[in-house]
């Protein structure tokens, strides 16, 4: 691999007022992760998704994205927010609300934009459903109206934040295997409470809470996964290859 | 009776005003709704007033003040917006009492006899003067240029605001725009509903539109036309009322009393069919 990491946060901190949210928390992504942050509520994952985006500065600690600051990379680094928070009222159709991602810094224009929305709908199977209103679409849908958003605009990072209540899969692929093909071509990040579904997928976890334990491996130590949720829980090191977890976080 | 209110000329141009002023509340009202800044415009209307009182101690059209005073205080109110993120509200009951006080205080500090104060704050389309048709008329054409031209990006910082801001967008200039052109249409508003009613047309046809449509250029067309229409019907209904009873029954209350009854029936229907076809619903449960 040539040229500067991905992402790297070197000692970050970050906190709301008096409430910790990251503690000197060092990462580093090359080019081709595939890596999925779990941790419990509140420990701060949305925090560092935020920082690297550059909506939020570090109390201390430095972040360079692209080897440069945050807001230099903007229009590079494609974002997925929870789709849970969304407005679903708002009169917009997919279509719309997918080609707004060509709008940014860097995005394409004209001709090359209408093209990307196209490409970005048929990729995340969206193309029956591109005149419905957002309000209108399954919860799965509504997740890959956002990831083709961010698609639109050709980032080389795609951050997603707590992409797990998409696992309707009657039709087509599931969101999660949308985000294993994309990841074969682009760095992916996401993040995530639940354990179970997220280490099926990534290919390295990394666990957060407000401290930052991050090994490049897909294994989770129990110290790992004690130290971010504050508890033991069961885990299986051998076995099924995608499997990192025992029965217990798979129901 | 219709034929002969449009005989006279006042009546003409109160119309002509009217259906002028429901263009630019169709267009900036949709967004006034879809982005939750009712109160916000409610603060500009009432902050513009002190334009007025300007207006009338320094012996220049009222209304130019209004324009100015809603522009400044939309600059204030937004970058304040943006630096404080908290504490809007208070923000803005702040400059929405402030704003009428400013107004009240100049007019009585103002020479010569006391203006039409109710005209102000509850409309005066009965009399207004050709200038203002042509100002409303360049508002319009401004705003319908704007709108036009930034389409995509206001629709875009309207529906999700976080996601434009990280993909480099320039949401402050263009929030602030917004608030501008928010501003030019509860100026235009003033003169036909008067300050204390500007919110009722800002945000009932619209309500009334988005019923009926779900995105935004067809949600501006609908409000327009139901706001054209409601302004247009209570006119005649007024003076009807004046004609027949010698009631004087002031134009703008009526204007928004009816609004209010369209919107009322507007959500019984739109409540009754959406219950009747749950083929609509069928996508939200799977």
């Amino acid at each position: 691999m040539t040229g500067p990491p991905v992402v790297s946060l070197e000692r970050v901190s970050f906190a709301y007022g008096h409430t910790p949210a990251l503690h000197e928390v060092d990462f580093e992504l090359q080019a081709g992760d595939f890596v999925g942050i779990i941790g419990p509520n509140a420990g701060g994952k949305t925090t560092l998704l935020k920082l690297i985006l550059g909506l939020l500065k570090p109390d201390s600690g430095s972040i360079q994205v692209f080897g440069m600051t945050p807001l230099e990379a903007r229009g590079r680094v494609g974002y997925v927010p929870q789709y849970a928070r969304f407005d679903r009222s708002f009169p917009i159709k997919v279509r719309s609300a997918i080609a707004m991602g060509a709008l940014g810094r860097g995005g394409p224009k004209g001709a090359a934009a209408v093209e990307a929305v196209e490409r970005a709908l048929s990729r995340m199977e969206l193309t029956d459903v591109a005149e419905r209103q957002i309000g209108a679409l399954s919860g799965g849908q509504l997740q890959r109206t956002l990831i083709a958003r961010a698609l639109v605009a050709g980032p080389s990072l795609l951050l997603l934040d707590e992409p797990t209540a998409s696992l309707d899969t009657r039709i087509g692929r599931s969101v999660y295997e949308l985000l294993e093909e994309l990841a074969e071509e682009i760095t992916v990040v996401l993040v995530s409470h639940d354990i179970g579904v997220i280490s099926r997928h990534v290919q390295t976890i990394a666990c957060l809470n407000v401290d930052m334990h991050y090994h490049h491996s897909k294994e989770l130590t129990p110290e790992m996964v004690e130290a971010a949720y504050g508890c033991p829980v069961d885990l299986v090191a051998h076995g099924h290859p995608h499997r990192v977890l025992g029965e217990h976080g798979q129901q | 009776m219709i034929a002969e209110a449009l005989s006279y000329p006042f009546f003409q141009r109160a119309l002509i005003a009217g259906l002028l002023a429901a263009v630019a509340c169709g267009i900036v009202g949709t967004f006034v709704v879809v982005r939750g800044i009712a109160s916000i415009s409610g603060g500009l209307a009432h902050a513009a007033f002190g334009g007025v009182g300007l207006g009338y101690l320094a012996g220049f059209d009222p209304i130019l003040g209004a324009l100015g005073f809603g522009l400044a205080s939309a600059v204030g109110v937004g970058v304040a917006e943006q630096r404080l993120k908290q504490g809007i509200d208070t923000l803005v009951a702040m400059v929405w009492a402030v704003g009428m006080a400013v107004g009240i205080v100049l007019i009585a500090l103002a020479p010569g006899p006391e203006p039409d104060l109710m005209g102000y704050l509850f409309g005066n389309i009965l009399f207004v003067p050709v200038r203002f048709l042509i100002l409303i008329a360049c508002m319009d054409l401004l705003i319908g240029f704007l709108v036009i031209f930034l389409f995509r990006r206001l629709e875009a910082v309207a529906f999700d605001e976080e996601f434009a801001t990280v993909i480099g967008m320039r949401v402050g200039t263009l929030s602030l725009l917004l608030l501008a052109l928010v501003a030019l249409t509860v100026v235009i508003l003033i003169r036909v509903v008067g300050v204390i009613l500007v919110l009722a047309l800002l945000t009932m046809p619209a309500a009334i539109a988005r019923h009926w449509t779900d995105a935004l250029a067809p949600m501006m067309v609908v409000a327009a036309g139901v706001g054209a229409a409601c302004i247009t019907v209570g006119l005649f209904f007024s003076w009807m009322l004046a004609s027949m009873f010698s009631a004087d029954l002031p134009t703008g209350p009526a204007v928004i009393l009816l609004t209010a009854i369209v919107y009322a029936i507007s959500a019984a229907l739109r409540h009754l069919l959406s219950a009747r076809r749950p083929a609509t619903r069928e996508a939200l449960q799977d």
